[in-house]
């Protein structure tokens, strides 16, 4: 539990490409990376966290999603009927927030992954999937680079077993 | 500018995969299992290339999806099935089934649904293997069969030479094998099965319990019975677990239980029901006086009497630990009935039960209505229901606890019926809902009623000409299958149709019901009784009794 002292402390943080962020103690702890590195150095305010798998650019982003939601309570444990309280829409801010190209939609994906912010991963895999409901094989290929690997006998076997489904 | 793929497929420092909470593969399963995506969606991404093929294949996914099949799709799940064993591809081929079923039923209504395959099964000639044996030549026989649920495999029992076998066999249906076979020939001069049942078996085992009643007479031996009361009348009660995978059964429970009333006074008509539950209850009714209860793993047992104000039970099943009943109350003086949705709870029932050893002079009757925990009040007017058809559904499959009944009933003024063969009701058809929720303490409770008034109707063709078929004229309702089809027959044009109750309180029935591209002999059509529909495989199935020939329409 966040304590006052808490609230105003500073966070420094040195991402992978040599840039210091500062930012407040609950902006920084919505990853739970962090949370714990800051748990483990203790009350070293000077010692800035390095975070070698993150760039600049997409940390800036990631910081700008926890700013805000700093005040979000602390997401529940995933259970087993997490899947019926996982709603179908992302919320306005966060659908704005997640317009981004596709590279950085998925350079936020890794770093809420590494960071371990399971909400903004919740956000950026939610955003992908409705990205790619609906669509066709060829056209997923088309949207991601993706090289269809498969012989044509292979993809002609799988069309025709899954065809009653695919068509639904 | 690198594509976004390219990202998850491995162009990450290899450090960010050992520090991270998700591997990147684990980041396309969570991807595959958001909400927003369907089973067709998932079906498709397997033709995308070979690693999201591989990927598809996590069982966090088909886990997914299963637990948000709507109720729709409900998959054919026993209710026993343990989940967490199955694999990725058996959840996938559940998940296949359910959308499969819920097409087929859903085509086009103008056009008759026909059954994806259909087989007819002798029972004669099991009568005639078992004759082979040359211990009986007379050719007397009695055979019937239950389908055991999931559509698989079939119980057939039948006895030759006035019925003092007790023989049984399990067919697997889709290969025609017989993999289990049973003869227990009973010392009576008479020996008349009177019912049989099989269910699962509650321990996710794969095993299923027969439990086999049958009326002794003039019992000469001891043999299989109490040897104390030679020459006494009673019944013959016998439990079989058998392991389907195996073929391997066991006795659980046997013994002969002497009535404390005659019951040469019953016969087989009035011998209404036999249950059993999933676990180890079992509960017999006897003509419209009396009720058993067994509990033969802790060999107790308590007769209630049905009460002299005139109980009738028109349906009972068991959820969970307790029974379930449809029942009238007459009342002579002024002759007039109505029925009531009652629970009563094992616990409760077996209170102060008797020992099965113990003697006679301790048997105790109490009153059914002072065991019944829960009991509806009379919900329309008129005040008696004609139960139609029952439908129990549970979505166990996305963790549901609640079970909720549907009764598809017609109420009816019974007094101008009692007084004329020729009252036709004026009412339409009613749909009733409870709840059952087993922690509460008597479990049921009323949730909402919903009339349906007399919309549901149907048109026929006769001769070209097209008339409306009112609610009262269709018989023969099947109980409401787990995809949630009804089948009732309309005696006139002797076709088979198929709705759901949501349709008929939607009232879109006026002008179309899906017909089943069935042929029925018409001495047959009237005699479809609740069980003529698998609850889980949607197996339409009758005995034609001319031919002894079991015709099986599988709709799946």
């Amino acid at each position: 539990m966040s304590t006052t002292e808490d609230k105003t402390r500073k966070v420094k943080l040195v991402t992978s490409d040599n840039e210091e962020f500062e930012v407040d103690w609950e902006v920084a702890t919505r990853s739970v990376l962090i949370k714990h590195m800051l748990e483990d150095i203790g009350e070293s305010e000077e010692q800035a966290i390095p975070l070698p798998n993150v760039t600049a650019n997409v940390l800036k982003k990631v910081l700008e999603w926890c700013e805000h939601h700093r005040k979000d309570p602390e997401p529940a444990p995933e259970s087993s009927d997490d899947n019926r309280k996982r709603t179908l829409e992302i919320g306005d801010w966060d659908a704005k927030f997640i317009q981004v190209d596709q590279e950085m939609l998925f350079e936020i994906i890794l770093a809420a992954n590494y960071l371990d912010i399971k909400a903004l991963l919740d956000v950026g895999c939610k955003t992908v999937a409705n990205m790619i409901k609906g669509k066709q094989p060829e056209e997923i290929r088309k949207m991601f680079n993706i090289v269809n690997d498969f012989t044509p006998e292979e993809e002609a076997q799988i069309k025709k077993e899954n065809e009653w489904a695919e068509d639904r | 500018m690198r594509n976004g793929l390219e990202i998850l497929y491995g162009l990450v420092l290899p450090t960010m995969l050992r520090s991270s909470p998700l591997y990147l593969d684990e980041i396309l399963v969570k991807i595959f299992c958001d909400p927003a995506l369907q089973f067709n969606d998932v079906v498709r991404f397997e033709r995308v290339c070979k690693f999201w093929q591989r990927t598809t294949r996590s069982k966090t996914i088909w886990r997914k999806l299963l637990a948000r099949l709507d109720d729709e799709h409900a998959p054919d799940l026993l209710p026993q099935t343990n989940i967490n064993r199955l694999s990725a591809t058996e959840i996938r081929a559940v998940i296949a089934r359910a959308y499969r079923k819920d097409m087929h039923w859903s085509s086009d209504s103008t056009v008759a649904v026909s059954p994806s395959t259909s087989r007819e099964i002798s029972l004669s000639a099991f009568v005639e293997s078992a004759r082979g044996d040359g211990a009986e030549t007379r050719p007397r026989y009695m055979a019937d069969y239950r389908l055991i649920p999931g559509g698989e495999y079939m119980l057939i029992h039948y006895s030759i030479s006035g019925g003092l076998a007790l023989n049984f066999t399990i067919l697997h249906l889709p290969t025609g094998r017989r993999i289990w076979n049973y003869s227990d020939r009973l010392k009576a001069r008479l020996a008349l099965p009177v019912s049989f049942i099989a269910t699962h078996s509650a321990d996710d085992t794969g095993a299923i319990l027969i439990t086999s009643i049958v009326l002794l007479s003039n019992v000469e031996d001891g043999g299989l019975i109490d040897s104390s009361m030679p020459g006494a009348d009673g019944s013959f009660i016998l439990t079989l677990r058998v392991h389907l995978s195996t073929g391997q059964s066991e006795e659980l429970f046997r013994t002969r239980i002497k009535e404390p009333f005659d019951i040469d006074t019953l016969d087989e008509r009035n011998m209404l029901h036999t249950t059993i539950s999933s676990g180890n209850m079992i509960v017999i009714h006897y003509s419209r006086d009396y009720m058993l209860f067994v509990d033969y793993r802790k060999s107790l047992y308590r007769w209630v009497t049905l009460g002299p104000q005139g109980t009738y039970v028109q349906r009972m099943f068991i959820l969970d630990d307790a029974l379930i009943g449809i029942v009238d109350v007459f009342d002579e003086g002024i002759g007039t009935v109505a029925t009531h949705v009652v629970s009563i709870l094992f616990e409760r029932v077996m209170e102060d039960a008797s020992r099965l050893d113990s003697p006679e002079t301790q048997i105790q009757f109490i009153d059914f209505w002072d065991v019944v925990g829960f009991r509806s009040l009379p919900t329309s007017r008129p005040d008696f229901l004609c139960l139609l058809s029952i439908q129990v559904f549970k979505a166990h499959w996305r963790g549901e606890s609640t079970t909720h009944i549907t009764l598809l009933v017609r109420p009816e003024d019974i007094a101008p019926r009692l007084s004329s063969p020729e009252y036709r009701p004026k009412n339409g058809l009613s749909v009733v809902k409870y709840e059952w929720v087993p922690s509460q303490s008597d479990g049921l409770t009323p949730s909402i009623e919903e009339e349906c008034g007399l919309k549901f109707v149907s048109h026929e063709e006769i001769g070209g000409y097209a008339r409306s078929i009112p609610p009262h004229n269709l018989g023969a309702f099947s109980d409401v299958s787990l995809s949630g089809r009804c089948i009732a027959n309309l005696p006139v044009s002797n076709k088979l149709q198929a709705f759901t109750i949501g349709a008929l309180e939607r009232q879109e029935l006026e002008h179309s019901l899906p017909t089943l591209d069935i042929n029925i002999p018409p001495e047959c059509a009237h005699l479809l009784s609740a069980q003529a529909l698998d609850h889980y495989s949607d197996t339409v199935h009758y005995l034609d009794h001319n031919t002894g020939v079991v015709h099986l329409h599988h709709f799946q």
